[in-house]
Protein backbone atom coordinates (compact mmCIF):
# COMPACT_ATOMS: atom_id res chain seq x y z
CA UNK A 1 0.00 0.00 0.00
CA UNK A 2 2.77 2.04 0.88
CA UNK A 3 4.44 1.67 -2.14
CA UNK A 4 1.76 2.72 -4.07
CA UNK A 5 1.20 5.57 -2.43
CA UNK A 6 4.52 6.59 -3.02
CA UNK A 7 4.41 5.40 -6.73
CA UNK A 8 1.19 7.92 -7.24
CA UNK A 9 2.98 10.40 -5.26
CA UNK A 10 5.76 10.65 -7.85
CA UNK A 11 3.09 10.44 -11.07
CA UNK A 12 0.92 13.26 -10.09
CA UNK A 13 2.41 16.06 -12.53
CA UNK A 14 2.19 13.55 -15.49
CA UNK A 15 -1.31 12.64 -14.09
CA UNK A 16 -2.15 16.16 -13.86
CA UNK A 17 -0.35 16.88 -17.47
CA UNK A 18 -2.55 13.90 -19.02
CA UNK A 19 0.94 11.80 -19.55
CA UNK A 20 -0.01 8.64 -18.28
CA UNK A 21 -2.06 5.97 -19.57
CA UNK A 22 -5.22 4.44 -19.22
CA UNK A 23 -4.24 1.49 -16.85
CA UNK A 24 -1.99 4.05 -14.65
CA UNK A 25 -4.55 6.90 -14.85
CA UNK A 26 -7.11 4.14 -13.07
CA UNK A 27 -4.68 3.02 -10.66
CA UNK A 28 -3.88 7.06 -9.50
CA UNK A 29 -8.27 7.58 -10.32
CA UNK A 30 -9.01 4.69 -7.35
CA UNK A 31 -5.84 5.78 -5.32
CA UNK A 32 -6.73 9.39 -5.20
CA UNK A 33 -10.63 8.73 -4.21
CA UNK A 34 -8.71 7.02 -0.42
CA UNK A 35 -5.85 8.88 0.31
CA UNK A 36 -5.93 12.73 1.69
CA UNK A 37 -2.22 13.21 0.90
CA UNK A 38 -2.23 12.90 -2.46
CA UNK A 39 -5.59 14.84 -3.19
CA UNK A 40 -3.67 17.44 -0.85
CA UNK A 41 -0.43 17.37 -3.43
CA UNK A 42 -2.79 17.15 -6.36
CA UNK A 43 -4.10 20.07 -5.52
CA UNK A 44 -1.50 22.41 -4.54
CA UNK A 45 0.23 20.94 -8.12
CA UNK A 46 -3.08 21.98 -9.82
CA UNK A 47 -2.69 25.39 -7.80
CA UNK A 48 1.18 25.34 -9.20
CA UNK A 49 -0.34 24.93 -12.56
CA UNK A 50 -3.09 27.87 -12.81
CA UNK A 51 -0.70 30.59 -11.24
CA UNK A 52 -0.17 32.74 -14.39
CA UNK A 53 3.25 33.98 -15.49
CA UNK A 54 2.96 37.82 -16.25
CA UNK A 55 2.45 38.53 -20.37
CA UNK A 56 5.70 41.21 -20.64
CA UNK A 57 3.88 42.79 -23.64
CA UNK A 58 3.79 42.11 -27.34
CA UNK A 59 6.90 44.89 -27.91
CA UNK A 60 9.15 42.25 -25.76
CA UNK A 61 8.19 39.24 -27.75
CA UNK A 62 8.42 40.71 -31.25
CA UNK A 63 12.01 42.35 -30.46
CA UNK A 64 13.35 39.52 -28.68
CA UNK A 65 14.49 37.28 -31.34
CA UNK A 66 16.25 40.26 -33.25
CA UNK A 67 18.19 40.79 -29.93
CA UNK A 68 19.05 37.85 -29.39
CA UNK A 69 20.47 37.38 -33.06
CA UNK A 70 22.16 40.64 -32.55
CA UNK A 71 23.62 39.82 -29.10
CA UNK A 72 25.52 36.84 -30.29
CA UNK A 73 26.61 38.57 -33.24
CA UNK A 74 28.22 41.01 -31.16
CA UNK A 75 29.19 38.35 -28.88
CA UNK A 76 30.89 36.66 -31.53
CA UNK A 77 32.87 39.96 -32.56
CA UNK A 78 33.89 40.78 -29.17
CA UNK A 79 37.83 40.32 -28.58
CA UNK A 80 38.31 37.46 -26.24
CA UNK A 81 39.76 38.18 -22.50
CA UNK A 82 43.05 36.60 -21.38
CA UNK A 83 41.26 33.83 -19.59
CA UNK A 84 38.91 32.99 -22.50
CA UNK A 85 41.91 33.00 -25.01
CA UNK A 86 43.50 30.39 -22.67
CA UNK A 87 40.90 28.27 -22.63
CA UNK A 88 40.31 27.78 -25.70
CA UNK A 89 40.91 24.64 -27.47
CA UNK A 90 44.09 25.54 -29.33
CA UNK A 91 45.72 26.95 -26.45
CA UNK A 92 44.96 24.27 -23.81
CA UNK A 93 46.20 22.05 -26.06
CA UNK A 94 49.01 24.08 -26.56
CA UNK A 95 49.43 24.79 -22.85
CA UNK A 96 49.44 20.95 -22.10
CA UNK A 97 52.37 20.28 -24.78
CA UNK A 98 54.51 23.57 -23.50
CA UNK A 99 54.04 21.45 -19.89
CA UNK A 100 55.36 18.05 -21.14
CA UNK A 101 58.09 19.35 -22.72
CA UNK A 102 59.12 20.96 -19.76
CA UNK A 103 58.90 18.10 -17.70
CA UNK A 104 61.01 15.49 -19.88
CA UNK A 105 63.75 18.87 -20.14
CA UNK A 106 63.25 18.99 -15.98
CA UNK A 107 63.69 15.31 -15.65
CA UNK A 108 67.00 15.20 -18.41
CA UNK A 109 68.51 18.11 -16.71
CA UNK A 110 67.57 17.43 -12.76
CA UNK A 111 67.18 13.53 -12.53
CA UNK A 112 69.36 12.45 -15.01
CA UNK A 113 72.38 14.45 -14.48
CA UNK A 114 71.69 16.16 -17.62
CA UNK A 115 72.24 15.68 -21.66
CA UNK A 116 74.50 13.02 -23.46
CA UNK A 117 78.01 15.10 -24.47
CA UNK A 118 77.29 14.93 -27.62
CA UNK A 119 74.29 16.43 -27.81
CA UNK A 120 75.87 19.28 -25.82
CA UNK A 121 79.28 19.56 -28.16
CA UNK A 122 79.52 17.20 -30.46
CA UNK A 123 83.18 17.76 -31.34
CA UNK A 124 85.04 17.67 -28.08
CA UNK A 125 87.13 15.46 -27.79
CA UNK A 126 86.36 13.15 -24.87
CA UNK A 127 82.85 12.25 -26.44
CA UNK A 128 84.39 10.79 -29.80
CA UNK A 129 85.35 7.17 -29.07
CA UNK A 130 89.19 6.74 -30.86
CA UNK A 131 89.49 2.98 -29.82
CA UNK A 132 88.96 1.67 -32.60
CA UNK A 133 91.82 3.66 -34.82
CA UNK A 134 95.36 2.08 -34.97
CA UNK A 135 98.47 3.89 -33.86
CA UNK A 136 99.98 4.17 -37.22
CA UNK A 137 96.81 5.73 -38.86
CA UNK A 138 97.20 8.98 -36.57
CA UNK A 139 99.48 11.41 -38.32
CA UNK A 140 102.08 12.93 -36.05
CA UNK A 141 101.55 16.61 -34.82
CA UNK A 142 103.52 18.99 -36.08
CA UNK A 143 104.16 22.27 -34.11
CA UNK A 144 106.97 24.65 -35.65
CA UNK A 145 110.41 24.37 -34.15
CA UNK A 146 109.82 21.21 -32.97
CA UNK A 147 110.26 17.94 -34.74
CA UNK A 148 109.03 13.91 -33.53
CA UNK A 149 112.03 12.25 -31.80
CA UNK A 150 110.55 8.93 -33.00
CA UNK A 151 110.15 7.60 -29.52
CA UNK A 152 106.38 9.35 -29.27
CA UNK A 153 107.99 12.66 -28.33
CA UNK A 154 109.60 16.01 -29.69
CA UNK A 155 112.52 17.67 -30.05
CA UNK A 156 113.37 21.41 -30.34
CA UNK A 157 115.48 22.51 -33.26
CA UNK A 158 117.94 25.03 -31.57
CA UNK A 159 119.58 25.90 -34.86
CA UNK A 160 117.04 29.34 -35.00
CA UNK A 161 119.57 30.63 -31.64
CA UNK A 162 122.79 29.45 -33.14
CA UNK A 163 122.21 31.74 -36.29
CA UNK A 164 121.71 34.72 -34.03
CA UNK A 165 124.83 33.74 -31.94
CA UNK A 166 126.92 34.58 -34.86
CA UNK A 167 125.38 37.82 -36.17
CA UNK A 168 127.26 40.79 -35.70
CA UNK A 169 125.64 43.96 -33.96
CA UNK A 170 124.41 45.73 -37.15
CA UNK A 171 122.95 42.45 -39.02
CA UNK A 172 120.95 42.25 -35.52
CA UNK A 173 119.63 45.87 -35.58
CA UNK A 174 118.61 45.34 -38.79
CA UNK A 175 116.85 42.29 -38.46
CA UNK A 176 115.30 44.37 -35.68
CA UNK A 177 114.61 47.08 -37.76
CA UNK A 178 113.09 44.75 -40.35
CA UNK A 179 110.91 42.86 -36.98
CA UNK A 180 109.92 46.29 -36.53
CA UNK A 181 108.90 47.57 -39.50
CA UNK A 182 107.07 44.18 -40.04
CA UNK A 183 105.07 44.90 -36.72
CA UNK A 184 106.35 41.53 -35.15
CA UNK A 185 107.05 41.90 -31.13
CA UNK A 186 108.37 38.99 -29.34
CA UNK A 187 109.32 38.30 -25.43
CA UNK B 1 6.21 23.77 -40.82
CA UNK B 2 9.90 23.01 -40.53
CA UNK B 3 11.40 20.82 -37.38
CA UNK B 4 13.88 22.38 -34.77
CA UNK B 5 16.72 20.03 -36.20
CA UNK B 6 15.91 21.31 -39.98
CA UNK B 7 16.19 25.28 -38.15
CA UNK B 8 19.31 24.44 -36.58
CA UNK B 9 21.36 23.29 -39.54
CA UNK B 10 19.93 25.99 -41.53
CA UNK B 11 21.71 28.04 -39.02
CA UNK B 12 24.70 26.45 -38.56
CA UNK B 13 24.81 26.34 -42.65
CA UNK B 14 24.30 30.27 -42.59
CA UNK B 15 20.98 31.41 -42.55
CA UNK B 16 20.68 33.33 -40.03
CA UNK B 17 17.08 34.10 -40.38
CA UNK B 18 16.58 30.39 -38.83
CA UNK B 19 17.44 31.51 -35.63
CA UNK B 20 14.81 33.94 -35.13
CA UNK B 21 12.14 31.44 -35.99
CA UNK B 22 13.67 28.88 -33.17
CA UNK B 23 13.46 31.47 -30.75
CA UNK B 24 10.02 32.96 -31.64
CA UNK B 25 9.00 29.27 -31.03
CA UNK B 26 10.25 28.69 -27.32
CA UNK B 27 11.00 32.52 -26.18
CA UNK B 28 7.80 31.94 -23.63
CA UNK B 29 8.57 28.72 -22.43
CA UNK B 30 12.03 29.67 -21.86
CA UNK B 31 10.21 33.16 -19.52
CA UNK B 32 7.63 30.80 -17.92
CA UNK B 33 10.61 29.21 -16.49
CA UNK B 34 12.74 32.24 -15.85
CA UNK B 35 9.91 34.35 -14.36
CA UNK B 36 8.96 31.20 -11.96
CA UNK B 37 12.52 30.88 -10.95
CA UNK B 38 12.71 34.41 -10.05
CA UNK B 39 9.04 35.76 -9.33
CA UNK B 40 10.66 38.80 -11.00
CA UNK B 41 9.58 40.45 -14.55
CA UNK B 42 12.35 42.43 -15.32
CA UNK B 43 14.68 39.59 -14.36
CA UNK B 44 13.03 37.01 -16.06
CA UNK B 45 13.13 39.29 -19.43
CA UNK B 46 16.61 39.92 -18.83
CA UNK B 47 17.52 35.99 -17.93
CA UNK B 48 14.85 34.43 -21.32
CA UNK B 49 17.35 36.38 -23.46
CA UNK B 50 20.63 35.41 -21.66
CA UNK B 51 19.67 32.06 -22.02
CA UNK B 52 18.51 31.86 -25.52
CA UNK B 53 21.55 34.15 -26.86
CA UNK B 54 23.95 30.96 -24.80
CA UNK B 55 21.60 28.42 -26.59
CA UNK B 56 22.40 30.03 -30.06
CA UNK B 57 26.26 30.36 -29.02
CA UNK B 58 26.20 26.78 -28.30
CA UNK B 59 24.13 25.32 -31.45
CA UNK B 60 27.15 24.09 -32.72
CA UNK B 61 27.64 21.78 -29.90
CA UNK B 62 23.95 20.64 -29.90
CA UNK B 63 24.56 16.87 -31.26
CA UNK B 64 21.14 16.72 -31.44
CA UNK B 65 21.04 13.97 -29.05
CA UNK B 66 18.16 14.71 -26.82
CA UNK B 67 15.53 17.02 -28.06
CA UNK B 68 16.67 21.04 -28.30
CA UNK B 69 13.40 21.61 -26.37
CA UNK B 70 14.83 19.75 -23.69
CA UNK B 71 18.68 21.74 -24.09
CA UNK B 72 16.99 24.52 -24.31
CA UNK B 73 15.37 23.58 -20.67
CA UNK B 74 18.95 22.55 -19.81
CA UNK B 75 20.09 25.86 -20.15
CA UNK B 76 17.67 28.39 -19.26
CA UNK B 77 17.79 26.38 -15.78
CA UNK B 78 21.13 26.47 -15.38
CA UNK B 79 21.34 29.93 -16.42
CA UNK B 80 18.45 30.96 -13.61
CA UNK B 81 20.34 28.89 -11.17
CA UNK B 82 23.36 30.41 -11.38
CA UNK B 83 21.86 34.08 -12.01
CA UNK B 84 19.93 32.51 -8.44
CA UNK B 85 23.34 32.14 -6.76
CA UNK B 86 25.55 35.50 -7.49
CA UNK B 87 22.08 37.65 -6.40
CA UNK B 88 21.81 39.06 -2.86
CA UNK B 89 19.84 37.24 -0.69
CA UNK B 90 15.71 38.27 -0.82
CA UNK B 91 13.07 38.27 1.98
CA UNK B 92 13.00 34.87 3.73
CA UNK B 93 9.50 35.43 5.72
CA UNK B 94 5.98 36.33 3.97
CA UNK B 95 5.01 39.46 4.70
CA UNK B 96 2.07 39.46 7.24
CA UNK B 97 0.15 40.88 4.84
CA UNK B 98 -0.06 38.01 2.83
CA UNK B 99 -1.32 35.52 5.54
CA UNK B 100 -4.49 37.78 5.94
CA UNK B 101 -7.92 35.55 5.15
CA UNK B 102 -11.01 36.29 5.85
CA UNK B 103 -11.77 37.88 2.25
CA UNK B 104 -15.51 37.40 1.60
CA UNK B 105 -15.89 36.31 -1.74
CA UNK B 106 -14.41 32.81 -3.07
CA UNK B 107 -12.60 34.29 -5.93
CA UNK B 108 -10.60 36.35 -3.36
CA UNK B 109 -9.32 33.86 -1.13
CA UNK B 110 -8.50 31.74 -4.34
CA UNK B 111 -6.19 34.81 -5.46
CA UNK B 112 -4.89 35.30 -1.95
CA UNK B 113 -3.98 31.52 -1.56
CA UNK B 114 -2.28 31.59 -4.74
CA UNK B 115 -0.45 35.05 -3.64
CA UNK B 116 0.99 33.09 -0.93
CA UNK B 117 1.86 30.37 -2.99
CA UNK B 118 3.49 32.59 -5.72
CA UNK B 119 6.08 33.79 -2.78
CA UNK B 120 6.23 30.54 -0.76
CA UNK B 121 7.43 28.87 -4.07
CA UNK B 122 9.63 31.78 -4.53
CA UNK B 123 11.51 30.98 -0.40
CA UNK B 124 12.15 27.18 -1.90
CA UNK B 125 15.67 26.28 -2.39
CA UNK B 126 16.61 26.86 -5.87
CA UNK B 127 16.92 23.23 -6.84
CA UNK B 128 13.67 22.66 -5.28
CA UNK B 129 12.06 25.14 -7.03
CA UNK B 130 13.80 24.17 -10.14
CA UNK B 131 12.49 20.82 -9.89
CA UNK B 132 8.85 21.96 -9.00
CA UNK B 133 8.70 23.82 -11.60
CA UNK B 134 9.87 22.03 -14.33
CA UNK B 135 7.65 18.91 -13.31
CA UNK B 136 4.63 21.07 -12.06
CA UNK B 137 4.17 23.82 -14.09
CA UNK B 138 5.89 22.60 -17.46
CA UNK B 139 4.97 18.65 -17.31
CA UNK B 140 8.45 17.80 -17.73
CA UNK B 141 9.12 13.85 -16.65
CA UNK B 142 10.68 12.39 -14.17
CA UNK B 143 13.85 11.66 -16.71
CA UNK B 144 13.35 14.72 -18.39
CA UNK B 145 13.90 16.81 -15.35
CA UNK B 146 17.11 15.04 -14.19
CA UNK B 147 18.37 15.79 -17.71
CA UNK B 148 17.72 19.18 -17.59
CA UNK B 149 18.84 19.64 -13.72
CA UNK B 150 21.95 17.22 -14.71
CA UNK B 151 21.32 14.96 -11.35
CA UNK B 152 19.99 11.76 -11.02
CA UNK B 153 15.85 10.80 -11.20
CA UNK B 154 16.36 9.89 -7.12
CA UNK B 155 17.16 13.55 -6.81
CA UNK B 156 14.84 15.33 -9.00
CA UNK B 157 12.11 13.10 -6.69
CA UNK B 158 13.91 14.24 -3.55
CA UNK B 159 13.57 17.80 -4.67
CA UNK B 160 10.39 17.73 -6.42
CA UNK B 161 8.89 15.90 -3.00
CA UNK B 162 10.25 18.24 -0.52
CA UNK B 163 9.67 21.14 -2.80
CA UNK B 164 5.92 20.41 -2.89
CA UNK B 165 5.92 19.11 0.80
CA UNK B 166 6.81 22.29 1.96
CA UNK B 167 4.47 24.84 -0.17
CA UNK B 168 1.79 22.29 1.23
CA UNK B 169 3.07 23.32 4.92
CA UNK B 170 3.15 27.23 4.07
CA UNK B 171 -0.46 27.25 2.79
CA UNK B 172 -1.49 25.28 5.80
CA UNK B 173 0.35 27.70 8.28
CA UNK B 174 -1.09 30.27 6.64
CA UNK B 175 -4.59 28.79 7.09
CA UNK B 176 -5.73 27.70 3.53
CA UNK B 177 -6.92 24.47 3.88
CA UNK B 178 -5.54 22.19 0.72
CA UNK B 179 -8.49 20.65 -0.58
CA UNK B 180 -8.80 18.74 -3.94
Amino acid sequence: MKSEHNRVMAQLADYLHGNLDETARTVVDRHLSECNECREELAVLKTLQDLEVPDPGELYWKTLPQRVRVTVEERRRRPLSILESFFRPLSVATAALLIVVSLLLYMKVFRDGGFDPLFEDPLAAESIDYSEIPESAIPPIRVAGYEPDGNGGYSYDYSFYEDLETMGPEELDSLLKTLDGNQYYGG
Amino acid sequence: MKDDSTLIREYLAGNEDAIEVLVTRYQKMVFAIAYRMTGDMERAKDLTQESLVRAVQGLGRFRMESSFKTWLYRIAANVCLNHLRKKPAEEKELEEGDAKTGGALDRLVEQERESILKKAVRLLPDRQRLAVTLRAHEGLSCSETAHVMGCSEGAVKAHYHNGVKRLREILKEHGYEVRA
